[in-house]
């Protein structure tokens, strides 16, 4: 019987699906997964103050013991960093502050619609209206210079030492990393997917699919949400998608360029990347979003196991030569 | 008239275009020569920009030789005046086969739009 849950967290819809013999087992699965997600969200928010995250970002300049979890998350984004060339930069909090990205994205709207919201207190201190977000330039490194790489993890103590000035945002890598490790808690009881606001996981094959193996996922049009721009056959692994039209205000967006400090001038509108888990999609997806098509591509082309399609601005779709094994 | 008529069938080289004439003495016409200029800086706007580079680096025709940097020079004499260029080609990486033309997608059909589906999309 398939099972499923949906809910609102980390400002976007959850939806998990499990096909289990046991329902009762199997919504008790679902409701501990819910929790996971929560959890996250509260242990990793760079938007709330109290957040094990927010209480790393404080204390930038001197070495801290993390969480296990908290470990394993800055670990994946210093990975991303370096596998990317630096395109993907976990430590550009200040440029994202700068754009207007300073609060969580239902409350940077809600100000636009209602101006001079005047004064709200965002993650790291400062108020709003008089944020001074760390100008690379005028920090311990200039902005040229990789901050993420000036980050030290030691995975055995568990401690993370920011330079000085420096934040973190987990945001590139934290949904993902939730969906695969509730993915881990309902695999024993069945085949299931995971899906947190669009990154999502997948294994074992959906009851309904008919002849056809996986899960069904259909790829939401950049330019008309809610319809269909193609359907992809997920089975055991991975999906994510980037955009330029989702979390977007008058400032821009959210997909920073670290070779500008500003939101991604790109090509694309947005690229979805499957990959054997949820986070190297969701690393994937964004990296060849700012690159840009043909950037994107060759980037791509020396990702095993990785494949990608993209909506371009200019109305067409590309992708990876493996893409069209995927669609239905 | 007719003399000066004479004269210049006399004297082919005068009904010759310069060009001919500088060709017939083994030197480089002015057109010629100004031609090398703009040759020569196209081909340094070229190598500022990283063009060549480029170029050279998506044409599997074209090896590079050197793993760090590739150089080559061309000159044009200006009669006295030497117009040199020095071409750095900026070493990339051999790009990856790629394909960038667009895709058509397929379309789902009737029966499949009723199917129970999820949905990726960038949040």
């Amino acid at each position: 019987m398939l099972v499923t849950c949906s809910f609102q967290c980390m400002t976007t819809g959850i939806e998990l699906f499990l096909d289990a013999e046991d329902a009762g087992a199997a919504e008790k699965a679902l409701a501990e997964a819910e929790r996971f997600f929560f959890q996250v969200e509260a242990r990793f928010s760079r938007f709330r103050v109290d957040s094990e995250l927010s209480q790393l970002n404080a204390a930038s300049g001197k070495t801290s013991e993390v969480s296990p979890d908290l470990a394993e998350l800055v670990g994946l984004a210093l990975a991303a960093a370096q596998m990317s060339g630096g395109i993907f930069d976990p430590t550009i909090i200040d440029k994202l502050e700068t754009a207007g990205y300073d609060q969580s994205i239902e409350l940077v709207r809600a100000r636009e619609t209602a101006r001079p919201a005047g004064g709200a207190q965002s993650a790291h201190g400062n108020a709003v209206s008089g944020a001074q977000p760390i100008s690379g330039k005028n920090g311990a490194f200039g902005w040229d210079s990789p901050r993420w790489a000036a980050i030290r993890l030691d995975p055995q103590r568990r401690t993370v030492s920011l330079p000085e000035g420096v934040r973190l945002d987990l945001g590139g890598v934290g949904k993902g990393w939730a969906a695969d490790r509730a993915a881990e808690l309902l695999r024993p009881l069945g085949a299931g997917l995971v899906n947190a606001g669009g990154d999502l996981r997948a294994w074992g094959d959906e009851p309904c699919a008919g002849p056809a193996q996986g899960w069904l996922v259909a790829v939401d049009d950049p330019t008309r949400p809610g319809t269909d721009v193609v359907w992809l056959r997920v089975q055991e692994r991975a999906a994510a998608t980037s955009s330029v039209t989702g979390r977007r205000w008058s400032g821009g967006h959210h997909l920073i360029d670290p070779r500008t400090g500003r939101p991604a001038d790109t090509d694309l509108l947005s690229v979805t990347a499957l990959a054997p888990t949820t986070t190297g999609a969701e690393v994937a997806a964004k990296v060849a979003l700012i690159l840009g098509r043909d950037r994107g591509l060759a980037w791509l082309a020396d990702r095993p196991g990785v494949e990608a399609l993209m909506v371009g601005a200019d109305g067409n779709y590309y992708g990876t030569r493996g893409i069209s094994g995927v669609w239905l | 008239m007719t003399e000066n008529t004479v004269s210049r069938r006399g004297n082919p080289a005068a009904t010759r275009p310069a060009a001919a004439n500088a060709r017939r003495r083994g030197r480089p016409s002015k057109a010629a020569l100004a031609r090398l200029k703009v040759t020569a800086i196209v081909v340094a706007v070229a190598a500022f920009t990283g063009t060549l580079g480029g170029i050279v680096a998506l044409n599997p025709g074209i090896k590079q030789t050197s793993s760090t940097q590739t150089s080559s020079s061309t000159s044009a004499s200006t009669g006295g005046q030497v117009a040199a260029v020095k071409i750095v080609v900026p070493a990339e990486p051999a790009a990856p086969q790629i394909n960038s033309a667009p895709l058509q997608l397929p379309q789902p059909s009737q029966s499949q739009l009723f199917l129970p589906r999820t949905r990726t999309r960038g949040s």
